[in-house]
């Protein structure tokens, strides 16, 4: 009887510290969840409040709070499509569409974004310069467009693997192999198709910029006293090539014009 | 006293410095000692030490343009070699040296080396007859760059023209080769001309190529000679024994210049070219100056004058005359409401340049084409100057429904404000530039699928090759099961009861052998075991074997006993034949 106290005395000395650590594991978990529940709520607050600016047609005071939410690191595609219709309603059409284009990212099949982006598109000055495109990779392209980046992957991911898979099964199914080549060369071929719109799309969404200042003069070299290139309208779309420290940034405006302009008159899409 | 003892402190680092410090030589030597005019010659400054020394500066020497080129790295060790570019401007002999300079306490001093700089004349009537060694092919093909302007504004045109002149007429394959200088645009030579002149009594073939230089930024530019390279071939024979065409009578001095091939390359060289670039004058500078500087026409032109509401009037803007089309940049159309001008395209050439575009008409409220106002620097006469088109009037056909245009109006005006709403809920707020796809970790997976592809065809060629090698097919698979084989004995040693133990050595044998010898498994016993010898395997091997079936047969088929040492005895005696058995190719 005075062993088995013994071994129980000897077993919850052991075990004793190992949950106090669990539980002061557990509460530091919880305390960190319930501060960051905390920060999310103070945060949704904050956006409910926009709102309501918004709805009381003080676009001002709503862009300031959906400013406030996304200068904390936190950001989702409503939040980036309120931020969008707020500027639009404000006038500032370059603002909303650079807005927009971050929320097509995350929800490019979101019906009321599509239509107040177009929208907004129809607002500018200066339509971006149309780009001349096979048939065929316009309809890839579209259909890559209506899809997140993620979904992108996931279909990229998927068509591979598959491809990968039947390449693989091929070797080992003589009686079979021909039927399964064609279905591999089949799945190539997609795979192929997908990777151009593919990498468009991770290239518009790692270096697209759009123009914020109503007008910008894109120079040929990134100097004051430079020629004129040619003009960037409130609105337009440009690769951002390179950002100098001094205030100047180089573009290429999707027909591939290259310039300089003022690193205030554009603001990258993902930055 | 004190005062004395500090100031004493103060001194005599510097006292003992200039007492310790040492004059050491370095030496100056050139490529050559004899260049012409617009030439370049290489100088080289040798220092005996490797040591840390920066790069000396060459004193400025006027008729001479010296510039550090590179240090020789490829210089035995021990010595430090910079290279320096000098290009020679004008005639003379000049004195490089001695340089002096103070580096680490010591003072370095080098030797003096001269230059002498010699014009190339131009060959005298009679003096083309020079022959063999006395040939210098550069008094017979030679460079001239020139430029009418040195002095000119920013963006502003300078015309270069080059000539090669020949009194040989196969100069064929002219290459240019010209270092790019920033801020500076030079363009390509690509206008030629050919002419022939007589001079002195020589005729010449001049090749004459035309192009023109901007800099963008105002500033002192020293252009690098442009390096011109050329075969000279040798004259081919027409047909029909007819003469060979040449300029001059000096076939016999090219025929030995060129020598036993069909042609020789020769390189040569431009006068460095130096232009001072101005700014544009800043406080009078119109609102609509984009960069265009020249003298130039200006016009536009709108058609159709006469369209319907929501049709587009072509507009042509044409700039003519003369200065630097390349900077000429659209000029500002003013907005007016109801007007939607889209962006133009541009055609230029090097005399012209057009911009067509399109103005939507989106109002019967516009009447016409805005005034353009083109503006422009002149640098011969250092002003600004505007030239202003328009407007152009235009009619809008049909008359107005004002009441529709109101009620359109209205519609527009309920668009406007009717866009879709907001979102009333947040949404799922995650922190910002989450993106996966830029993690190496995502990336990695791409990997993934060209490994299976990889191990499928491994796995076929793998599989193709054991079933064209069935001896070492049967040679894997028999030493596969052999070893679980041997680990299945190993564990069924028992001194109470040796049957398992003996069984499992019978099966792993007899499979063994089996699978290695390609016969069936069951047909393998002692009894056949003479079979084996046709495999060539060491009789004291197949003795082995024997002995260990024999000991199974003793074990599984009388009463006889085992100890467990004679066990693992026979457990060896397996693990050896099977090794040995392993090494050799069972060929039939």
């Amino acid at each position: 009887m005075l062993s088995t106290s013994l071994i129980k005395k000897d077993f919850v000395n052991k075990i004793m510290p190992l949950a106090r650590l669990s539980m002061i594991l557990c509460l530091f978990l919880f305390c960190c969840g319930a501060a960051a529940a905390d920060e999310r709520s103070a945060l949704e607050d904050e956006f409910y409040k926009a709102n309501s600016y918004y709805e009381a047609g003080n676009y001002k005071d709503a862009i300031g709070l959906y400013e406030t939410i996304l200068a904390s690191g936190i950001s989702s595609p409503n939040l980036h499509y309120n931020l969008g219709n707020s500027y639009l309603e404000s006038g500032q059409i370059g603002s909303a569409i650079l807005h927009y284009r971050k929320a097509i990212f995350y929800m490019p099949r979101d019906s009321g974004l599509r239509t107040n982006y177009k929208y907004a598109l129809s607002m500018m000055k200066q339509r971006d310069p149309n780009i001349s495109m096979h048939s065929l990779l316009r309809i890839v392209n579209g259909l890559f467009d209506m899809m997140t980046i993620g979904e992108s992957y996931l279909l990229f991911g998927l068509l591979y693997l598959a491809f990968a898979l039947l390449f693989a099964a091929s070797r080992f199914v003589p009686r079979y192999r021909l039927a399964v080549d064609i279905l591999a060369v089949f799945f190539f071929v997609i795979l192929v198709l997908t990777i151009l719109p593919l990498s468009n799309k991770i290239n518009d969404l790692d270096r697209e910029g759009v123009i914020i200042s109503q007008i910008a003069d894109a120079k040929i070299a990134p100097l004051d006293d430079a020629a004129s290139g040619f003009p960037m309208y409130e609105g337009m779309r440009a690769y951002i090539l390179k950002k100098m420290e001094f205030g100047w940034v180089k573009i290429k405006r999707p027909d591939g014009k290259i310039g300089w302009i003022k690193d205030k008159d554009i603001k990258a899409v993902c930055e | 006293m004190i005062k004395k003892i500090i100031l004493t402190i103060l001194f005599l680092p510097i006292i003992f410095s200039h007492s310790f410090a040492e004059e050491i030589g370095f030496e100056l030597k050139l490529e050559k000692n004899k260049v012409p005019p617009g030439k370049q010659v290489y100088l080289e400054a040798v220092f005996p030490a490797n040591k840390d020394i920066s790069i000396p500066e060459i004193p400025f020497i006027e008729g001479l343009d010296i510039r550090y080129a590179r240090t020789d790295k490829e210089s035995p060790a021990g010595v430090l070699k910079y290279i320096y570019r000098i290009a020679v401007m004008k005639e003379g002999v000049f004195k490089i040296g001695p340089v002096e300079f103070d580096h680490g306490g010591d003072r370095y001093i080098s030797n003096t080396v001269y230059l002498s700089v010699e014009r190339i004349e131009l060959p005298a009537p009679g003096d083309a007859g020079q022959t063999g060694a006395s040939f210098d092919i550069s008094k017979h093909i030679f460079l001239v760059l020139d430029s009418p302007k040195s002095n000119v504004f920013v963006n502003e045109k300078v015309p270069v023209v080059l000539r090669l002149y020949s009194d040989w007429l196969d100069v064929e394959n002219i290459v240019f080769s010209q270092k790019p200088r920033e801020n500076l645009i030079a363009k390509k030579f690509d206008d030629r001309t050919v002419n022939t002149i007589e001079k002195g009594g020589i005729k010449y073939v001049v090749l004459e190529y035309r192009s023109y230089i901007y800099a963008a930024t105002p500033g002192q530019y020293d252009l690098e000679p442009i390096d011109v390279k050329f075969d000279v071939a040798k004259v081919k024979p027409p047909s029909g024994g007819s003469p060979a065409e040449t300029l001059n009578q000096n076939i016999q001095e090219y025929d030995e210049f060129i020598g036993q091939g069909s042609s020789r390359t020769v390189e040569l060289s431009t006068k460095p070219f130096s232009v001072t670039v101005a700014a544009l004058p800043q406080p009078e500078q119109p609102e609509s100056f984009t960069g265009a500087v020249g003298n130039f026409t200006f016009n536009m032109t709108a058609d159709p004058t006469s369209v319907k509401e929501g049709d587009t009037v072509g507009i042509k803007i044409s700039i003519g005359g003369e200065g630097n089309f390349d900077t000429v940049g659209m000029p500002k159309i003013v907005e007016v409401e109801g007007l939607r001008v889209y962006e133009p395209k541009s055609v230029r050439d090097k005399n012209s340049v057009s911009f067509d575009l399109e103005a939507r008409v989106l109002s019967y409220d516009v009447r016409e084409i805005p005034a353009v106002t083109f503006s422009f620097f002149n640098p011969d006469a250092a002003e600004y100057r505007s030239i202003t088109k328009g407007p152009i009037p235009i009619t809008i056909q049909g008359e107005p429904d004002r009441k529709r245009s109101a009620l359109e109006g209205e519609a527009k005006k309920t668009v406007e404000i009717n866009i879709v709403g907001l979102k009333s809920l947040p949404g799922r707020l995650s922190r910002s530039n989450m993106y996966y796809y830029r993690s190496k970790l995502f990336a990695s997976l791409a990997v993934f699928p060209i490994l299976l592809i990889i191990a499928s065809l491994v796995i076929e060629k793998r599989i193709k090759f054991l079933s064209d090698n069935p001896d070492y097919a049967a040679l894997i698979t028999s030493a596969r099961k052999a070893r679980y084989g041997l680990v299945r004995s190993q564990r069924l040693i028992n001194p109470g009861d040796h049957k398992p133990f003996y069984g499992a050595v019978f099966d792993t044998l007899q499979q063994y052998l089996g699978g290695r010898s390609l016969i069936p498994s069951a047909g393998v016993t002692a009894i056949v075991l003479d079979e084996l010898s046709r495999f060539e395997i060491d009789p004291e091997v197949l003795r082995r074997v024997k002995n260990i079936f024999s000991e199974c047969y003793l074990a599984r088929y009388t009463s006889a006993t085992f100890t467990k040492e004679e066990m693992q005895k026979t457990m060896e005696e397996m693990r050896y034949v099977i090794n040995e058995l392993n090494k050799k190719r069972f060929c039939k």
